[in-house]
């Protein structure tokens, strides 16, 4: 976050204006109610809020420094006790050396000697008032940013549940699977209409995501198996599925659909380009309050690698990032033949 | 009596194989001689049988049905069952003897087979069309990223980043590659269109090289130019050539 002074040239106008006013009030003050004769009032009154504007400009990043969303309030009052005692002394004094320096007047040390106590409340005043206004810049910008974050991660969250349905609603997947499901018809019937049945369960889950952020491991898991079960049918013996998961990650929370991305990778650049058998495996453990997921498939070395848009994982990688605040939640392991993706969720518990 | 239409069926989803199978056996005069799962199987299997007939997929593991018909020499009639996508759709409007869209009714089914029987009783040549066919898909599709070749009774599929420059011979294309050379049919123009064009460089009426394997340019005589690959290799540079080289090098 930059000064937010220095950083607006309107601003530092603003922030003089506002001295200048000080300024002026305190000169009628010293000449009004303590009889001080012009030019000493002018002289005093110019250097006394001269000096405060300075060092004000500087307390921004004290407030900076001290954070109130990570620092306790003890840390943070002592903090502001002793900024402020250090600050009132420098300027207190600073101020009766400069102006007796200007001056050269015989009363004046008498006066600024009587004026102390005032001074100091005044000092005070200016200083607890600075602050407030430099807590309330942060907050703003904070409250802002948190907004504009927010509305970025719904539009990302949107865009992925939309991609999800796009690679969904392509031909390879629903109409490969409708075409089975007539292949079934004439041999099966029963299969055809268990078939039917989940991919309507799926279709319905993916098309059901409102704007519900997190949703539990063993719902997604639901919906992965029926993706699996509806490939199974189609592609037979050519793939095999392996899920193993640990009962105590069943109740850990992820962000909706985001696994369903790797599945349909594992098929594509798995199943879709080899003659062999692919094993998908995935595998879920809970680890010092990390959901650990992992999916791993074998792939056919052999296969031209066909460009993959990598749109599915960049999305992922996206949507972790602005709700962690992680970078390092998914992992990718490749090997000349298998790959295999990790993902940390973090677990607040 | 004639003798029976020998058709093929190549798909990579055996329930997809068993919805032709069933529609085909109402009609006796179709004899179904085999089935394959890719287009390794398929190439053999036509090979093998000489079918009249294929029912073909496009999105198959390896090889796809348009890069499997590339490699046969006179291709029967063929009816597309897939369900790709919109390009496809329109280039087999165009010339195909049929495309059957997934999933597809038996009455769809049916008005495909009665168009082969037609087609195989007039004895029409349906190689042109089916030429034809690959040749437009060809021109529609996207950048190249893999050439399928055949030497002998090997099939190959070379990503385009194995190839270190094309050579033109006739009416064929030398593709040089790290692991020797193959003949594809193919006009240079073809492939300096279809290559990714910041890849692959035409220096000369003959050549089309391959950014990554370029080792440096050498004046040869006055005005002309010898590039130099990383194998050894040593290419002419004609004046057109030598100023596309500059633009993409940046020199």
């Amino acid at each position: 976050m930059f000064h937010p002074i220095f950083s607006h040239l309107r601003h530092a106008w603003a922030y003089l204006l506002v001295w200048l006013a000080i300024a002026g009030v305190h000169g009628f003050v010293l000449i009004r109610f303590y009889g001080l004769d012009f030019p000493t009032a002018v002289v005093d009154s110019a250097v006394s809020n001269g000096l405060f504007g300075g060092l004000g400009l500087s307390l921004w990043y004290v407030v900076r420094f001290v954070n109130v969303e990570k620092e306790g309030l003890f840390s943070i009052l002592l903090t502001h006790l002793a900024t402020a005692t250090v600050v009132l002394l420098l300027w207190i004094s600073l101020a009766k050396t400069l102006v007796t320096l200007f001056l050269n007047s015989a009363t004046y040390p008498s006066f600024a000697e009587a004026s102390l106590p005032g001074r100091f409340l005044v000092g005070l005043a200016f200083y607890l008032v600075i602050i407030l206004l430099y807590y309330l810049v942060t907050y703003y910008v904070n409250f802002q940013e948190k907004t504009r974050q927010e509305a970025s991660l719904n539009t990302l969250v949107r865009d992925a549940e939309l991609a999800t349905l796009r690679s969904q609603i392509n031909p390879h997947f629903i109409f490969n699977s409708l075409n089975s499901i007539s292949s079934l018809t004439m041999t099966f019937p029963e299969k055809a209409q268990e078939m039917t049945i989940k991919l309507s369960d799926f279709l319905r889950y993916s098309l059901a995501q409102d704007g519900k952020q997190l949703t539990s491991l063993a719902e997604e898991m639901h919906n992965v198996g029926l993706y699996m079960d509806i490939e199974k049918t189609r592609f037979g013996n050519r793939l095999r599925f392996e899920p193993q998961v640990e009962g105590n990650c069943l109740t850990g929370l992820l962000p909706n659909l985001i696994l369903q991305p790797l599945f349909e990778n594992a098929i594509k650049h798995g199943v879709y380009e080899s003659l062999d058998q692919v094993t998908i495996r995935f595998r879920c453990s809970m680890e010092r309050n990390f959901l650990k997921i992992s999916v791993w498939n074998n792939f056919d070395p052999d296969a031209a690698a066909r460009k993959g848009e990598g749109i599915g994982l960049r999305n992922i990688q996206d949507r972790l990032l602005l709700l962690y605040n992680r970078p390092d939640l998914l992992i990718i392991h490749r090997t000349e033949d298998t790959y295999e993706v990790n993902l940390l969720i973090p677990q607040f518990i | 009596m004639n003798p029976p239409v020998k058709a093929l069926i190549i798909d990579d989803e055996e329930l997809a194989r068993h919805v032709i199978r069933a529609y085909l056996q109402a009609y006796p005069a179709i004899e179904v001689v085999g089935e394959c799962a890719n287009g390794f199987e398929g190439l053999k299997a036509i090979g093998e049988h000489q079918p009249d007939l294929i029912f073909l997929d496009v999105q198959m593991p390896k090889i796809t049905g348009f890069e499997m018909l590339e490699l046969v020499e006179s291709p029967p009639l063929v009816v597309f069952s897939t369900a790709f996508n919109q390009f496809a759709i329109q280039a087999f409007e165009l010339n195909a003897v049929d495309y059957l869209l997934k999933p597809y009714s038996r009455e769809r089914f049916d008005a495909a087979v009665q168009k082969v029987l037609q087609r195989h009783r007039q004895q029409s040549t349906s190689r042109d069309s089916i030429q034809h066919l690959i040749e437009h898909v060809r021109q529609h599709e996207p950048t190249l990223e893999r050439v399928v070749v055949k030497t002998g009774s090997k099939i190959k599929v070379i990503p385009v980043e194995k190839i270190r420059y094309l050579e033109a011979q006739d009416d064929y294309v030398m593709l040089y590659t790290d692991d020797g050379k193959h003949l594809k049919g193919g006009t240079m123009k073809y492939f300096e269109e279809h290559l990714d064009a910041d890849q692959f460089i035409r220096i000369h009426r003959s050549y089309l090289v391959h950014v990554g394997q370029i080792a440096q340019l050498e004046l040869y005589e006055k005005g002309s130019y010898l590039l130099i690959l990383k194998d050894g290799s040593k290419l002419p540079v004609s004046g057109s050539g030598h100023a596309r080289l500059k633009q993409v090098l940046d020199f």
